[in-house]
């Protein structure tokens, strides 16, 4: 069996679906084929976690209806793609059909990252990235046989979810973080500090500073002794320390990899009619390139790689990945996180005023140099992404911003915060 | 939270939901059987409604029927044709004394606010005032970090429990005619019906034009549509405390949208063509062909609409449909303060730039069915005629996206 389309799309996350559709939107009659071996429909991979709470079903993940993608046009396929032949410009389906494309994306995404310590391999220890390890969590969760306790490992946006859904089942948690505080890559320490009391807050055992160098069991993972020769009895754990892109088929197919499939800021591999976006890309950056393991990353790559394979199909010229300000969004519990811009920690004429809002869950901190506003970051509450991009571009002087900060809030009408608090510190501070 | 499982039971159109349902409806059904009470008094109706074109029934035979339909024995001399006659007559009295059980009880309570003993739409009354109250103080506690969502539960119960309970009842115990003020035409349709000019007291039918006419507008251009349907409309407050459990069947398919857009409408329609032709009918004054269709009209307009659309279906349908389904697919008050909300309101939701994942949490618990997450992924406003403005939506999202804004 085989079969010939314009773009084939490896992978139905969001930068692959972002590009199907980007293409269709400027090519109303390329033939298009999504594959993915996870799911027959796109649903949105950060909503997993409502998935095991139960709050959403996982057709409630779906952005779009059924009849949408008939609609579009956009053929859609369960499948795992065993092998990409570039010469002859074909793929190898697991379901043993041959599809011959014009042009390939490859969005195949990131899976949790592994952590390299004896035991890893032991039943009972898994990630959590897509519905297989969800489905794994709820074998092992399941409310008529709980875990007597589980342990997370690895402190970042994931993790704390993880903890919040297992929280949600009332199973003791031990969760084990490397770091000084709750993670520093994105927050202060004031505001880890906010984050672990929530997590304490919710029932979870936290511990700072500590790593797990061995995981032990008969088959089945039993305990994990810590770096510090700590011992935990659990009969879960989860690995949380971050993503790895999945390379492996563009490895096969000799494309040029790094961490990531290299491409160029047309999000186009070393091969011409293959393209690379989302968690799977390394892109160009400042001189250098990195991977960019976000949604909206994801979204925006996606868009430029099916915007360029459809101009490419026209005999346009293609148009490179571009960057908008910085943003970033998560929730920790019941605090909502907004970041937008350079919220890195300062380095060099950089300062930073971090303010945590007295008697409350709240903490805005701005990052600024020369006395302009380079970024923000709320925790607690919400900020409003225009005005805050709008200033940023603006290089707005951080006096402006204080006195202004209203226009800026994006909580809930009654939502009360005490600017007053904050202004008259920045004005002590001065 | 609560039980927030959706997967299975009440909440996912389990046996559970469906034995409410059918509960529920059975209810609605017991209530507009029949208008009287006394066992008597609807023998005499049913068998006087035989009555006509000089069909009448002999004395014996009505002795026979009486027997029949009081005793629950047939007497072996009734004719056979009688007998649908009175299985009729038992139906309404077994509706009629199950009730009863409910309503004996509040006799006291009623007769202390009301100054009579209770009927069934006191019953009514209490139960969904008890509902309301009882279930908004439990919405409260789910919500209690979300201000906006405690604030309006608490509006709702205080309208429900003072202007839809309370303050009507006591009307009746000072002699007056019972008014609810949280009610205007088109949803409360006989506060601007020729009727109403007769019946109501000068400064209450003017207390209800105001309402309708002034209030309406002026509110929805500075609130939209939620200051109504959220924070003081009884069926809103229905939905929103008993009902919120079941937010989430509601249908978000854009062919649910296309039906809505028909059905309400087409009910907002009706309402103002019944206004028109009872007002026509009023000041001709003349009783012939024309008189006999309007009081038709407003006879099937009480018994779909009022009491089958509303009631019925609305209500009863709770654990299957969702809560909203008049407020969406039938009201005409909300039609009215939609159409002023999409043409001529600050009121909005607003999305945050990019920062949607199209989690689904907004869609889902979207009680109108709206698909909030097709807005919110492509960062565009959201100014829709059947948003109700309950704010579920930008509570529920986990990345602050939505916000519920009156601005230019």
């Amino acid at each position: 069996m085989s079969e010939t389309v314009d773009l084939l799309v490896i992978g139905n996350g969001i930068a692959g679906i972002s590009a199907a559709l980007e293409f269709r939107r400027l090519h109303p009659t390329g033939s298009v084929l999504v594959v993915s071996d996870e799911s027959s429909y796109f649903y949105s991979r950060p909503a997993l976690m409502y998935v095991y709470l139960r709050t959403l079903k996982l057709e409630h993940t779906y952005p779009y209806e059924k009849k949408f993608w008939r609609k579009q046009n956009i053929a859609l396929k369960q499948a795992k793609v065993i092998a990409l032949h570039p010469p002859q410009n074909s793929a190898t389906l697991s379901d043993g059909s041959t599809i011959h494309y014009r042009y390939c994306l490859l969005a195949t995404g990131a899976i949790g990252r592994e952590l390299n310590v004896p035991g890893y391999l032991l039943a009972g220890v898994q990630t959590f990235t897509n519905l297989n390890d969800l489905a794994k969590l709820e074998a092992a969760t399941h409310p008529k046989k709980l875990p007597r306790r589980a342990i997370i490992i690895g402190g970042g946006l994931i993790g704390i979810e993880v903890c919040e859904m297992l929280r949600s089942r009332h199973i003791p948690v031990t969760f084990l973080v490397r770091e000084p505080w709750y993670f520093p890559l994105a927050l202060s320490e004031t505001e880890g500090r906010l984050v672990e009391e929530e997590i304490r807050a919710h029932g979870a055992e936290l511990w700072l500073q500590s790593e797990a160098r061995e995981f032990q069991g008969s088959g089945k993972v039993e305990r994990v002794i810590t770096q510090d020769g700590r011992v935990i009895e659990a009969d879960l754990v989860v690995v949380t320390i971050g993503v790895t892109p999945r390379i492996d088929l563009a490895q096969r197919a000799a494309l040029a990899c790094e961490r990531g499939i290299l491409v160029n800021e047309y999000q186009q591999t070393a091969i011409e009619n293959i393209f690379a976006a989302g968690d799977c890309a390394e892109v160009p950056f400042a001189g250098s390139r990195r991977l960019e393991l976000l949604w909206y990353t994801g979204e925006r790559q996606g868009k430029t790689a099916g915007a360029n394979i459809a101009r490419l199909v026209k005999g346009e010229a293609m148009q490179p990945y571009t960057r908008d300000i910085w943003f970033n969004s998560a929730k920790f519990f019941t605090l909502d996180w907004h970041n937008y811009g350079d919220t890195n920690t300062p380095v060099g004429n950089k300062r930073e005023f971090v303010f945590r809002f007295p008697g409350e869950k709240k903490v805005l901190r701005l990052v600024y140099g020369e006395g302009k506003i380079l970024g923000f970051s709320s925790l607690g509450l919400r900020l409003r992404d225009k005005i805050c991009r709008n200033w940023i571009a603006e290089r707005r002087s951080v006096d402006y911003i204080i006195e202004h900060l209203k226009e800026a809030l994006f909580d809930p009408e009654f939502f009360k915060t005490n600017l007053k608090a904050l202004q008259t510190t920045w004005a002590a501070r001065r | 939270m609560g039980s927030p499982e959706i997967t299975k039971g009440i909440r996912a159109r389990g046996i559970l939901a469906w034995l409410l349902a059918g509960l529920l409806v059975s209810f609605y059904i017991l209530l507009y059987w029949d208008q009287e009470l006394d066992q008597q008094i609807i023998y005499d109706l049913i068998i006087d409604s035989q009555i006509k074109d000089g069909d009448v029934i002999s004395p014996e035979q009505r002795q026979l029927i009486k027997q029949a339909a009081l005793t629950w024995q047939r007497p072996t001399e009734l004719l056979e044709e009688y007998l649908p006659l009175v299985k009729k007559i038992q139906h309404s009295i077994t509706a009629q004394s199950l009730l009863n059980y409910l309503i004996r009880p509040l006799d006291g309570l009623a007769q202390m606010l009301r100054g009579q003993k209770a009927d069934k739409w006191f019953l009514y009354g209490f139960l969904y005032t008890a509902l309301v109250v009882l279930m908004g103080a439990r919405f409260i506690r789910k919500w209690k970090y979300e201000k906006y969502q405690k604030m309006r539960t608490l509006s709702v119960m205080v309208v429900q429990l003072m202007l839809a309970f309370l303050l009507p009842n006591l009307m009746v115990a000072a002699g007056s005619k019972e008014f609810y003020f949280s009610y205007f035409w088109p949803l409360k349709i006989e506060y601007f019906l020729p009727s109403a000019l007769s019946e109501l007291p000068r400064s209450l039918f003017l207390w209800g034009l105001m309402m309708s006419f002034v209030a309406v507008p002026v509110l929805t251009y500075f609130f939209g549509k939620r200051w109504y349907c959220s924070w003081v409309c009884g069926c809103g407050a229905l939905a929103n405390t008993a009902g919120d459990d079941f937010r989430h069947l509601s249908n978000k398919s854009t062919l649910a949208w296309q039906i809505e857009k028909i059905t309400i409408y087409t009910i907002l329609a009706l309402a103002v063509a019944m206004t028109i032709v009872l007002f026509i009918n009023h000041y001709r004054g003349v009783r012939d062909g024309f008189s006999d269709f309007a009081f038709a009209v407003q006879k099937w307009y009480f018994f779909f609409i009022s009491a089958g659309f509303a009631g019925v279906i609305g209500t009863g349908f709770y654990p299957l449909a969702g809560t909203r389904v008049w407020c969406r697919f039938g009201c005409p008050q909300a039609a009215i303060l939609g159409i002023l909300q999409v043409f001529l309101s600050r009121f909005r939701i607003t999305t945050n730039g990019g920062q949607c994942i199209s989690c689904g949490n907004c869609s889902t618990y979207c009680e109108m069915g709206i698909d909030v997450r097709s807005y919110a992924m492509r960062g565009v406003d959201i100014k829709r005629a059947s948003c109700v403005g309950c704010g579920i939506c930008q509570a529920v999202c986990p990345r602050g996206v939505l916000r519920l804004e009156n601005r230019w």
